[in-house]
């Protein structure tokens, strides 16, 4: 898996992607950082807690060439003709993806460093927001993997990862539709106010269960909330898991 | 031929059935392999589910910590022993009036709403927090506040239990920086008091009211309705007691109200109030001048607040200094809260200048007495003058200079705490002004000030909750110059992106004919 790990991460650097993410990456926390600065107040937690919101931008850019491009040059035919696991593959090339952000996030910790310098502070809600950051980024990069390994083309595997991951960012407005929708259905047939208000939230809430950014919130305010952290890992692993049953159904497969 | 052919196929015939009977053994394997791959992927997803539900349901609150600035989104041992000690039946609802805030950032809600969050998760099922948007739920207004008393807004909170309620407003949990306030005209919050008005709003709501205050009716006064939910919202039951020969004041009053009356009191009512304030009972009246009550001297009024220092003269206040006058009159104008007042208490910390209309002139009787602790709470600009309307319809005027619009006065002897406050205006109390203006108005704000101080309810507090600390993110004001704030733009938003961009060119140049 090492050896895997470390052709995948040396391949962000000996092709575009990887610059060009962290490029991306590094104006997008440079923006914020700069805006903070300038009005005389920094709090780094606020910052990364904003981008999180770039993920939808920067995952794609990341994972789609993962399986794709291998499937679309025929290479992937060494995953089954060599002797590593297949599962090896999947977990070498989600480490790769986790590391580069790892490489962007450099650019934030030096932020960190300027901030404090300068009579900030960087308190425990940054740090807890550092830590959900990384495993919303495990788990959007296991979205992105498993999208690039549906097809052969990196647009639709930019473009799958990018819906599905921009569904996961409106939940909250997607539950408040359906909280709204079911209300009013609800009450024109039942004419019961309590039943389709509450109808209506428990559908809401049902929607919100899935959404992780609403899970992590409280770590920004320095409130670590271990569930919500076993939430995004184990969605990432869902995801990991269905990409290995995606590559392994080569092998049985007939169609 | 056809021998021929039927020889072929017999040849044939084997060879073709062994090659289905491989394609069927294939696609058997293919099904299986496939059944177990969708059910491996379904099961799964059933354990991440289940996995997640028992973790966040059973262990939720033992794997969540806490680790904030004075640990802000946790209450404190006080407040939960104060809940533990709560019947389990006990059902406490608390409603914030609005939809619930996602970005929490640089707003109250930032230490209000996980701060809930964690009295629900910790109460065991006494305390439920909704969030329900007026706009949304029209009907949670009415519900919560039927008869309407509580001037409900979007984006308070109210806390409901056996049909009564407390209304918390975001902005009076938290104590606001004045200087800054006066230099940037902005709040600047430097302490949060988040789960001491929680706390204790809930306690005031379970341990029912601890105070009682009556106020006078049957003078052809200003309604109550406004001041009746303040003073019930501050834990103070409220009755009325109607002017008339057999007219008592309870010895369960802590404080008694006279609201705009358009006559004078009565000779019995003015003795039984000087009883009660021989007593030590604490009294606000207020008195405005208007076209129904310009004839009345307020007598027996005066006479009750001469034992106290103070009188209300029959004039009403011109104010000449335009940067005080609210109108071309002169009869509406900003007032200025006396200094030496606010000191009295914390709970005028934020309060500077009002707006007052029709004002009587509020004098001292003795300056210098040491009797008595006679203090002006606000006054006019030195420019104001006051006037006598006669009968005659000749107005007279009086000498230009500051006069007092309210007074507080206490007798400083041993064994004898009365208090009493004055105002000129009804622009504290009356339903007229409190609807127009609203409950968050600086006047309102100060009779609710008022009433806290001599309520004394800051004794009166069931569960001693600490305010605590606020993050500050702000930077060496020393340090952050033009020059370093330029020298970041250039790093972190220019130079850092700049270099991988250019690292990305170089790449894709020497790659791109591989």
């Amino acid at each position: 898996m090492y050896a895997i790990f470390k052709r995948e991460f040396l391949q962000y650097f000996r092709s575009p992607v990887g610059y060009v993410a962290i490029a991306i990456f590094s104006f997008l926390a440079g923006f914020i950082f700069y805006s903070q600065y300038a009005s005389g107040a920094v709090s780094i937690s606020s910052e990364v807690i904003s981008l999180r919101s770039f993920f939808v931008v920067i995952v794609p850019i990341i994972t789609m060439a993962s399986f794709a491009e291998d499937k679309k040059r025929g290479t992937d035919v060494l995953y089954y003709t060599t002797p590593v696991d297949l599962f090896s593959v999947v977990a070498g090339k989600f480490l790769a993806a986790l590391a580069l952000f790892g490489i962007m996030f450099i650019n934030v910790f030096a932020q960190m460093i300027v901030t404090v310098a300068n009579g900030g502070i960087v308190d425990v809600g940054a740090w807890g927001s550092v830590i959900v950051f990384f495993f919303m980024a495990a788990m959007f990069i296991s979205v992105g993997l498993m999208a690039s390994a549906l097809n052969d083309s990196q647009i639709v595997s930019a473009i799958v990862t990018f819906v599905i991951i921009l569904i996961f960012q409106i939940l909250s407005t997607i539950s408040d539709y359906a909280k709204t929708a079911a209300n009013a259905v609800l009450f024109s047939i039942t004419q019961n106010n309590d039943l389709s208000v509450s109808t209506g939230e428990k559908i809401a809430g049902l929607i919100n269960w899935f959404d992780p950014f609403a899970r992590t919130a409280d770590f920004r305010s320095g409130v670590f909330s271990v569930s919500a952290l076993i939430f995004c890992l184990s969605v990432a692993i869902v995801f990991l898991y269905v990409t290995y049953r995606i590559l392994e159904k080569k092998r049985w497969s007939q169609g | 031929m056809n021998s021929n052919n039927q020889k072929k196929n017999n040849i044939k015939t084997p060879a073709v059935n062994k090659r289905n009977t491989a394609s069927v053994k294939t696609d058997s394997r293919a099904k299986s392999l496939k059944i177990y791959s969708v059910g491996s992927v379904a099961i799964l997803v059933a354990i991440v589910v289940l996995l997640n539900i028992l973790i966040s349901g059973l262990l939720g609150d033992a794997l969540t910590f806490d680790f904030s600035a004075n640990s802000q989104n946790t209450i404190t041992k006080e407040t939960r022993e104060y809940i533990d000690s709560l019947p389990e039946s006990t059902r406490i609802r608390i409603v914030g009036l609005l939809e619930r805030p996602e970005d929490l950032q640089n707003t109250p809600y930032e230490y209000i709403v996980p701060l809930l969050d964690d009295y629900v998760a910790k109460s065991g099922g006494r305390i439920t927090v909704e969030y329900k948007d007026p706009e949304l739920y029209p009907s949670i207004i009415s519900e919560l506040d039927p008869d309407n008393v509580y001037s409900l807004e979007e984006g308070c909170y109210a806390i409901q239990y056996n049909g009564q309620i407390q209304v918390i407003d975001p902005m009076d949990c938290f104590t606001f920086d004045e200087d800054y306030f006066y230099f940037y005209n902005a709040y600047m919050p430097i302490s949060n008091n988040v789960e001491y008005m929680f706390t204790n709003s809930i306690a005031r709501l379970i341990s029912g009211f601890s105070k009682k205050a009556y106020i006078i009716t049957g003078l052809q006064e200003e309604y109550s309705n406004s001041i009746t939910s303040i003073l019930n919202a501050l834990g103070c039951d409220v009755e009325t007691i109607t002017v008339s020969d057999s007219f008592d004041i309870p010895d369960d009053c802590d404080l008694l109200l006279l609201n705009g009356p358009d006559m004078d009191i009565t000779e019995k009512v003015m003795l039984e109030i000087e009883d009660y304030l021989a007593n030590g009972g604490k009294f606000i009246c207020a008195v405005n001048f208007t076209d129904s009550n310009s004839s009345e001297n307020y007598d027996n009024l005066n006479a009750v607040l001469n034992t106290m220092n103070i009188n209300i003269d029959p004039y009403v206040i011109q104010e000449n200094d335009a940067r005080y006058m609210l109108d071309d009159s002169g009869y509406s104008s900003l007032t200025e809260v006396n200094e030496s007042f606010i000191e009295q208490s914390s709970v005028f910390d934020y309060f500077y200048q009002f707006k007052e209309s029709y004002i009587r002139p509020v004098r001292i009787l003795v300056d210098s007495s040491t009797e008595y602790l006679t203090i002006a709470v606000s006054g006019t600009s030195e420019n104001a003058v006051c006037i006598k309307v006669a009968e005659s319809g000749v107005n007279q005027y009086g000498d230009a200079g500051r006069y007092y619009t309210g007074v507080y006065s206490t007798i400083t002897g041993p064994g004898n705490y009365a208090q009493v406050i004055a105002f000129g205006s009804n622009d504290f109390m009356s339903d007229e002004y409190i609807s127009t203006y609203g409950m968050n108005d600086y006047n309102v704000q100060f009779f609710k000030a008022c009433c806290r101080f001599l309520l004394g309810n800051e004794s009166n507090v069931v569960v001693n909750v600490q305010t605590r600390g606020i993050s500050d993110y702000q930077l060496d004001g020393e340090k952050v110059t033009t020059t370093t704030s330029t020298a970041v733009l250039a790093v972190f938003m220019v130079t850092i992106p700049l270099i991988f961009l250019i690292a990305s060119a170089v790449v894709y140049e020497r790659r791109k004919n591989l």
